[in-house]
C-alpha cells in the first residue's frame, strides 16, 4: 500500500474526502499520522490567528480621509449648479440694494420676490429638458438642495423625471427631491403608480420607503405586484415585505 | 428596517449619495486593514493602504458593476494596492514585528499556541508576495476558491493547486523555522 500524498492529505483536512482505503492506511502508518499532523498544525495555527483590531487613531484617519475626499467629490461635480446660483444670488444682491436705495415699497418688493422665485425655477426647468444626465441630475439635486416653493409645474417636471428619465441616477435624485411635497395632494398616490414603473432595485427601494412611510394604501397592490416577480432583487423583496406588513 | 447589502450601499454611492460610503467603510475597514497587514506585513503601510482604498472606491465608484459582487470588486481594488506598494519598495523589510500583524493577546491564548502564530507568520513572510496573497485571501480572508479564481481571472482549480502548493511550501518554512528555534 502506498503513503498518502501531501496532496491528499491538504485535501483531506481542508473537505474529509479520503478514499476508505487510504483512511484504513492512515490508522496505520505512523510516518502519513505524523505529515497530517504537521499540516493539521499549520493549518489550524492560520485558523487561529484572528484579525487586528484597527487602531483608533488609524479609524480616524480613514474616515477623515474619506470625509475629505467626498467634499472634493462634491465640489467637482457643482460647476452648473453654481453658474445657476451665483445668476441668482445676483439677481438678488442686486434686487435688496435696490431695496436699500429706495423708499419701502413692499407690493413691489413682492413682486420682484415672486419673479426672483419664477427665474429660478424656470432655469431649473430649462436645465432638466434634453442636456446631458449629469447636467440633469445636478438640477434635480440642486431642487432638493434650494428647496423652491411647491408649484404644479414643478412638481410635474420631477415626476416626469422620476417616471421617464433614461439615466437611474437623475430618476433617483428625483424621487429623493419629491419627498418635501409628500403632503401635497396626489404626491404619494403618484410615486405608489410611478412604482409600478421602476425597475431599478435603488429606485424601488427608494419609493417604497417613502410610501412606507407615508403609510400609503395605494402602495399596497404595487407592492404585491412587485413581491409576485420572480426576478425581484433580494433587497427589493425584504423591504416590499416589511412595507406592506407596515401599510397593509 | 433591514440592513442593506453591499451591492445596494454601493449603488447608493454611485447615485451621488456620497456618505453611503461610510457604511462600506465601517463594514470592510477591519478585512481591509487585515488583508493588507498580512500581505504587507506593515502597520503603517497598511493603515495607508486602507486608507487609499476606501478612497479609490469612491473615486472609481462608476466603475463598480451593478449585480456584481461589492466585496470582489473591493479586494480587486486592494489587490492592486498591494501589486504598487511592492513595486515601490525598492528594499523589501525583512524585519518586521509579529505584534504589529496579530492581533492583540488574548488571555485564554496559551504561550505554545502564540509561539505557533509568531512563526507561522514569520514563515509567511518568506513565501513570494503572490503565494502569501493566496494563502491571506483563502486561509485569513475566507475566500473561496471560486471568489480568489474571479479575482485573479483564473480557472478554480489552478487556484486550488496553487494554493496546495503554497500550503506545502509553508509547511516546510514553519517546520525548517520551529526546529531552528527549538
Amino acid at each position: 500500500m502506498r503513503h498518502i500524498t501531501e496532496e491528499e492529505i491538504i485535501e483531506f483536512l481542508e473537505t474529509g474526502a479520503l478514499s476508505s482505503e487510504l483512511k484504513e492506511h492512515l490508522a496505520d502508518c505512523e510516518s502519513c499520522q505524523k505529515l497530517q499532523h504537521e499540516f493539521e498544525e499549520v493549518i489550524s495555527t492560520m485558523d487561529s490567528i484572528g484579525e487586528k483590531k484597527v487602531p483608533d487613531m488609524v479609524q480616524l484617519d480613514i474616515a477623515q480621509a474619506v470625509a475629505k475626499e467626498i467634499s472634493k467629490e462634491r465640489s467637482r461635480g457643482g460647476f452648473q449648479i453654481w453658474q445657476i446660483a451665483a445668476a441668482v444670488a445676483l439677481l438678488i444682491v442686486g434686487f435688496y440694494a435696490g431695496k436699500l436705495t429706495t423708499d419701502d415699497r413692499s407690493d413691489e418688493i413682492i413682486a420682484l420676490q415672486s419673479q426672483v422665485d419664477v427665474l429660478k425655477e424656470v432655469s431649473m426647468m430649462n436645465t432638466l429638458q434634453p442636456s446631458s444626465a449629469s447636467e440633469r441630475l445636478q438640477v434635480v439635486n440642486m431642487i432638493e438642495a434650494e428647496k423652491p416653493a411647491y408649484s404644479e409645474k414643478l412638481l410635474n417636471s420631477l415626476f416626469t423625471t422620476l417616471n421617464t428619465d433614461e439615466s437611474p441616477n437623475v430618476r433617483y435624485a428625483a424621487a429623493q427631491a419629491l419627498v418635501r411635497f409628500m403632503d401635497q395632494q396626489d404626491v404619494a398616490m403618484r410615486m405608489a403608480e410611478s412604482l409600478e414603473q421602476q425597475t431599478d432595485p435603488l429606485i424601488q427601494i427608494s419609493l417604497i420607503s417613502i410610501l412606507m412611510e407615508a403609510q400609503e394604501k395605494h402602495a399596497i397592490k404595487p407592492l404585491k405586484k412587485l413581491l409576485e416577480q420572480d426576478s425581484i432583487n433580494t433587497d427589493v423583496k425584504k423591504q416590499a415585505k416589511i412595507a406592506l406588513d407596515i401599510i397593509a | 428596517m433591514s440592513e442593506a447589502s453591499d451591492e445596494l450601499l454601493m449603488m447608493t454611492v454611485q447615485r451621488g449619495q456620497l456618505d453611503a460610503l461610510n457604511g462600506l467603510v465601517s463594514r470592510y475597514q477591519q478585512r481591509v486593514y487585515n488583508y493588507f497587514l498580512k500581505s504587507t506585513l506593515d502597520g503603517d503601510d497598511s493603515a495607508d493602504l486602507t486608507q487609499t482604498t476606501f478612497i479609490r472606491v469612491l473615486k472609481y465608484r462608476n466603475s463598480y458593476k451593478q449585480g456584481s459582487s461589492f466585496e470582489t470588486w473591493l479586494f480587486q481594488i486592494a489587490r492592486n494596492q498591494v501589486k504598487d506598494h511592492f513595486k515601490k519598495i525598492k528594499v523589501y523589510k525583512d524585519r518586521f514585528t509579529t505584534a504589529d500583524i496579530l492581533p492583540d493577546q488574548e488571555d485564554d491564548k496559551d504561550e505554545l499556541q502564540l509561539e505557533r502564530e509568531q512563526t507561522l507568520m514569520r514563515a509567511m513572510s518568506q513565501l513570494p508576495e503572490d503565494k502569501r496573497e493566496l494563502l491571506v485571501l483563502s486561509k485569513f480572508q475566507g475566500m473561496k476558491y471560486e471568489q480568489i479564481a474571479e479575482l485573479k481571472d483564473m480557472s478554480v482549480s489552478a487556484i486550488k493547486v496553487q494554493v496546495h502548493r503554497t500550503i506545502k511550501q509553508l509547511k516546510d518554512i514553519y517546520f525548517e523555522l520551529e526546529n531552528h528555534l527549538n
